[in-house]
This record gives C-alpha cells, structure tokens and sequence, in this order.
C-alpha cells in the first residue's frame, strides 16, 4: 500500500466526523444497543468489536467527504465551522472497505457524507466508489447508503442497485425546526427521495413477488449429499483422544445446510435496496413533545414501509442562540423511553394513543412505558398466567416475547407454578404485582398508589439493571427487549 | 460402574448404547493421557460406530432431529460432567418424546439449554471477534485466523465463513486442541495443526491491522468511557483475539 499515510489521516478525519449523531453522518444506531441490528438483515447481527464506550462495531462507519457548502446549525461539518477536511477517492474508500471486510473487521459499510459542491455531486463520486466494491472487488458485505436530500432520482436508483439500505434522515421532526436550523434542507427534498424508494420497492416486489430482505447478491443454499459427512470423516485421520474429525456433522444431524457455493450458482438479483430503508429523528434539539415524535414516526412507519425510525438524542457540539448550550446534558433517557415505546407499539400490540395521549404528552422517564400503562390501567391486572391470551401475557410487566412464549408453550403440557415462571426467566419483582398463578396472588399488599414509588425504586441504579434484566441472549445485542 | 471413552461423540453414544444393554453408567470420562486412572470399578468403552449411528437414529426418530443438535451441542463444551448431563437429557427424551424441550420447568432440560447457551454464546462471539490475517502460500494469499475457544467449536463457525469467503481459501486454528479447519471453493477438512504454527504474513498485513487500529481508537466517544459496559459485552479473556487491543 503505497498511499498509506495519507489513507490514516483521512480515515481518522471521516471517522471522527461521523462518530456523533449530529450532521450527516448519524448513524440510525441504538447507542445501548448494537448497531442498526435491530429488526435489521442478518448481515448486521454480527459485533465485531466493542469501543471504549461499549457501542458495538458492526460497520465500517465513515464520511466519504467532511467537506460542506451547507451551515446546518448544529452540525461539526457545517461550512462556518473551522475543522479538519478530508475526502475519500472511491478506490480508497473501497480497498479500505474490502480489506477490512476480508479480515472480519466489519460486517459491511455505513456511509454517509456532507454535501461537496452539490448533493448529486457528492453522491456520483459515492456512486463509483460503490460500484467499485461491489463489481471490481467482488465484494457482497453489506451496504447502508445514505442518500443527500435533494438528489436527483437518477443516482438515487443507481446507488440503490448496490446498497442493502438506504436512508434519508428527517432529523428535525417538524417543518418548523427544520426551517430555523437547516434553512439548506427543504422538506421536500427529504420526502422526495423517500418517496422514490418506497415505489421502487413496492414495484420490484410486486414484479419479483415476495421476500426482499436478505442480501441482494444471493446464493442458493445446497443442501450436503446425506453422507457427505464420511467424505470427511475418510480423509481425516484420527489423531489421539481429541479425534473429533469424523464427527464434524454428526451432531448436526441431516438439517445441517452448508451453503456449498459454486460461481455458476450465484444469482445475481439486480434488487433494489433489498434491506429497505429506514430514517431518523433527532430528539431534543427541537421543542417538539414525545406524543408528536411518536405519531412522526407512526406515520413514517405506515406510509413509507420503514424498516427502522431511529431517535437520536441531541448532542450539543456546536455554540447557537438557537439550541440548547454546549454541555447541556444529552437527552439519552428521553431516547432510551422513546424506543421503548416504539418497541411496544411494533411488537407488542400496544397502539400510540394508549402510550402517550393529550393529558401525557411526554413519556414517562423513571418508569419504563410498559409499567407506566400497566399502573395506569389496573382494571386489566391481576392477569392469570394460565390463562390469560398470549396478546394478554405481553402486557404484563416483567414479562417479554421470550418468556411470554415459553409461558405459552409450556402451558399447553402442564399448569404452571410460580416457580416454574421463575425458570423461564420472567421478572417476578415485577410481574407478581400483575398476576395470579392458578389463582393465588403472590404481590403480597403493596397499594396500588405505592407500586409507582416502588419500581421506580427498583430500577435505581439505572443503566446497568436494565442490562441485568436482559435475558443473557440478548446481551450485545440490544437491552431493548421490553420486560 | 465408570464408563471411559475416547472423548469423541460417536464414544459418547456408544456409551448411552451399553448403558442400557451392557451395565448402568454411573460417570462417564473422557480418557486422556494426562488423567490418572482413579480406583473403582472401570469399563472401557470401544467406540463403535454401528451402536453410535442406532443411538443416534433412535434420539432423532423417538425424540427429535433437535434433540440430537442438542446434545451435540452439550457435548462441545468444556464442562465436566456433561457426558451425563447428557445422558440424563436422552432418556428423559426417550421417555417424553418429542415434547422434553418445552418442559424448561426440569433440570435436565435446563441444563441442556445451559450447555447450548455456551456453545451458541461463544459461537456468536467467535463469529465477530475472529481476525484473519492474510499469509503468503505456495499457492497464493490464504486467509488465517487463530482461535483459543472454550468450547470444541470450529465446525460451529465453519459454515458462516464458508458462506461468506466461497472460493477464497481460508483456514481457522483451534489452537488449543491443535487443530484446524482448511476451506477452498467450499470444501473443508479438520486436521491436526500444531500449536506453534507460524505463518508468513503479507507485507500489506501490518499496515491494514493498524489502519483498523486507527478507526477503532477514533470511533469511540470520549465523554462516554464505559470499560465496565466493555468489558460486560466482550470479557477480557476473549481481547487477545482483538487486533484492535493489541
Ligand atoms: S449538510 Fe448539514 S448536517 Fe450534513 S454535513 Fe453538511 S452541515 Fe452537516
């Protein structure tokens, strides 16, 4: 590698300016959780590694430019601020990428970029640097590609060829704040590209009919000949008491499907974005209450087919009459409750109007909103466990997708025990106000006005309870699974 | 009766074979050369792979094809005393069929679930925080990586990457049981490879693991130092693996 001195210091600049949520690098990532993985393709489930802050590395991050003509008010990049500069060419940014992937650094690319010259500008260089991957390198990691607002519907189509995902981010959740803080952005530069993306999906998917998420490169599993397994065993010899050589597909049993890939079989589907698109909201920056970020997002959600609404709380880096001071703490609560709720709402049956409504505009920070609702709505509770419709068992505190499904699988052999729910991971401290097991109630006599105080006692201590409470699979992953 | 086996699977289930015919097992070990053999009444049990393959079918056919995963899976660890974890679990499932892993309620199963939670939990993990380095053969650049897992999980890992590299060659060390999966154009074999094998690195090589140092050290947020949240996500025996905290 001859340009390699210059190759670290850009990596280093467009590394740092899109590490923070707040210019156009922010990422659609779950600060406690793992990158993007959420509700995402396969191809984002993997950690790499773990930053000193304890985010998981999933993709390689970067700015393909940090160079900007726009003076978004609360961005590092913008064109008033004085800050390093630096841009990728697309062979750099390819090999770089295609390198990394190589060593198992990174499950694929998340590029973003400021605005150099012009959106569709900045978005042809970003384009040639794709292909470059994709054609010349061979390379079939994953791509989120985010899209300038403002872009021509041309080079939306051609970078949605080669990206998984695309996203263009709304950031300031009404017209209003937009105007006042990113005067360059018109609203319906946003929607426009958005919109181009929804239809080109919906087409696609009714030209190719169903399934679109998985990678867009794909490779027909073939299934192993049933004995291919003594293929292996034969030619391997046995070597002492550790000899497990015969027996690498035993356990595996005949289910075991070894992707053998053959060149001739690759199909290459020429799929448009097949992980689809997602956007994000910042919270915080703006005045707007938890009830309007979660109808945005609600409609988003329906009219977009989104994958994903990503929150991101504010992070004051940049001095304006118009924001919040530098310093001022980062709403990352506010967030944290933010997913919460859009996680109710997605998987768990609950609807908007019965989170937030007129009289609770804003949602509840010391209390997660599925207890907020429950202490709320006690005409529903005590529930009994064996029961009460599985649609019911997901309402009840202390007890999420995981567990409530082995409740009801259980069941179905044999009555269950209170103790019985203590195996299945359920969390008592908190479901035994709310239910009854085969008709005793085991809360003992907190009043009802008192529970409030007493959760919110229990989860003192904040952060790091809510990891405990995460069933242990779900560690690394996310601590969003809802309990 | 103490039941030694030659710590393959196809042993084990051998042994789950005279268990019922022969005489009841009351612990089952792996015989090593590094274990003196204890007093006590000892049988030693032959590998045999026609009784092995009958346990096998029986576990899959009256049980389930999962059940026989998952005691696979149980059987990777490095747990003592799985041999009869896993045996209690098999004749439990003889006796309930196909329902025994909806019964979470019984210790047996749970333990079962504990032992695949190991095996999927380090699995996973290997699966990000492995690290290829590319080496120079006689036949062009080979991808290597070096492994020191817990559990005996190379074959675990092997379809994934087979999926990923398709025609690159690639192999994955197993350092500690020494030995190693070989991969190209989707076929593999495991052979034996001795602790200090050596490679030869490409010349790029060093240049790439420091670049990945470069973004590693830049993307983390300085206001937010957590080593604790760290730690909890990627346990320190598991760093040496990670070119990035080298
Ligand atoms: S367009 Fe606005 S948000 Fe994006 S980099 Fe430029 S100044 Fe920042």
């Amino acid at each position: 590698m001859q340009n390699f001195d210059a190759v670290m210091e850009k990596l280093k600049i467009l590394t740092d300016a899109a590490k923070y949520d707040v210019s156009c690098s922010s990422s659609g990532s779950e600060r406690r959780g793992q990158d993007g993985h959420l509700g995402s393709a396969a191809a984002m489930g993997i950690c790499h590694s773990w930053t000193a802050d304890g985010r998981c590395i999933s993709l390689l991050k970067v700015l393909y430019t940090n160079k900007c003509v726009y003076d978004c008010e609360y961005c590092v990049n913008r064109r008033s601020n004085e800050t390093p500069r630096a841009a990728f060419t697309p062979r750099e940014l390819a090999e770089l990428t295609m390198e990394f992937y190589r060593r198992n650094y990174i499950e694929g690319l998340f590029l973003s970029s400021a605005v150099d010259g012009s959106p569709d500008r900045t978005l042809e260089e970003i384009c040639e640097s794709l292909r470059m991957l994709r054609e010349d390198l061979g390379f079939l990691g994953y791509i989120h590609a985010k899209i300038i607002p403002g872009a021509d519907p041309a080079i939306v189509q051609r970078i949605g060829m080669l990206a998984d995902r695309l996203s263009v981010n709304i950031e300031l959740p009404s017209r209003e704040s937009l105007a006042a803080l990113a005067p360059q952005k018109k609203p319906d530069g946003i929607l426009k590209p958005m919109r181009q993306i929804t239809d080109t999906m919906e087409e696609q998917r009714s030209l190719t009919g169903a399934g679109n998420k998985y990678s867009k490169y794909r490779y027909r599993p073939k299934q192993l000949p049933e004995n291919s397994r003594l293929m292996i065993g034969e030619s391997a010899p046995r070597h002492g008491a550790y000899s497990t050589d015969q027996l690498v597909f035993r356990g595996a049993g005949k289910n075991l499907t070894l992707r053998q890939i053959d060149a001739k079989m690759a199909i290459k589907e020429e799929r448009f974005a097949p992980a689809g698109q997602t956007t994000q909201l910042m919270v915080g920056a703006s005045g707007e209450n938890d009830a309007q970020i979660l109808a945005l997002s609600h409609a988003l959600y329906k009219q977009f087919y989104m994958k994903r609404v990503y929150f991101s709380a504010y992070i004051p880096l940049m001095a304006s009459p118009l924001l919040p001071a530098v310093g001022t703490s980062v709403p990352l609560t506010r967030e944290h409750r933010l997913y919460q709720a859009d996680w109710l709402m997605r998987f768990y049956g609950f609807d908007a109007g019965e989170i937030l409504d007129a009289s609770h505009p804003n949602l509840d920070l010391e209390l997660d909103p599925k207890i907020s609702w429950a202490l709320r709505h006690p005409e529903f509770f005590p529930m009994e466990i064996n029961r009460a419709s599985p649609e019911e068992i997901l309402r009840i505190p202390g007890i999420g997708t995981i567990s409530a499904g082995r409740i009801v699988r259980q069941r179905r052999v044999a009555a269950l025990t209170y103790d019985d729910l203590k195996r299945m991971g359920v969390v008592l401290k908190r479901a035994k106000y709310f239910i009854t097991v085969g008709g005793r109630y085991y809360g003992g006599r907190v009043k009802e006005d008192e529970l409030r105080e007493h959760f919110i006692l229990q989860s003192g201590g904040q952060q790091i309870d809510l990891f405990a409470q995460t069933d242990p699979r779900f560690l690394g992953q996310t601590n969003l699974q809802i309990e | 009766m103490e039941y030694l086996y030659d710590n393959t699977f196809d042993g084990l289930l051998t042994c789950l074979y005279e268990h019922v015919y022969t005489e009841h097992a009351d612990s089952i070990i792996s015989v090593r050369p590094d274990i003196q053999i204890s007093l006590g009444r000892q049988m030693q049990v032959e590998t045999d792979l026609e009784k092995s393959e009958k346990v096998a079918h029986a576990i899959e056919t009256k049980i389930s094809p999962a059940a026989l995963r998952r005691a696979y899976n149980a059987w990777l660890t490095a747990e003592d005393g799985k041999e009869m974890d896993v045996l209690r679990y098999v004749f439990l499932g003889f006796k309930l069929g196909k329902d025994i892993d909806r019964l979470h309620g019984s210790e047996t199963v749970r333990r079962i679930d504990v032992l695949n939670h190991k095996v999927s939990w380090e699995a996973d993990r290997i699966l990000g925080i492995l690290r290829f380095s590319v080496i120079q053969s006689p036949q062009g650049e080979v991808l290597y990586a070096a492994i020191h897992p817990n559990c005996d999980l190379i074959q675990t890992v092997m379809p994934h990457f087979l999926n990923r590299f398709r025609q690159d060659p690639f192999i994955i060390h197993d350092v500690g049981r020494e030995k190693a999966a070989f991969a190209a154009e989707g076929s593999w074999v495991i052979r034996s490879l001795p602790k200090d094998f050596s490679p030869q690195y490409t010349p790029d090589e060093q240049q790439y693991r420091e670049l990945w140092r470069g973004y590693f050290k830049t993307a983390a947020i300085d206001q937010r130092r957590n080593p604790s949240l760290q730690k909890h996500f990627i346990p320190t025996r598991y760093w040496q693996y990670l070119t990035e905290m080298q």
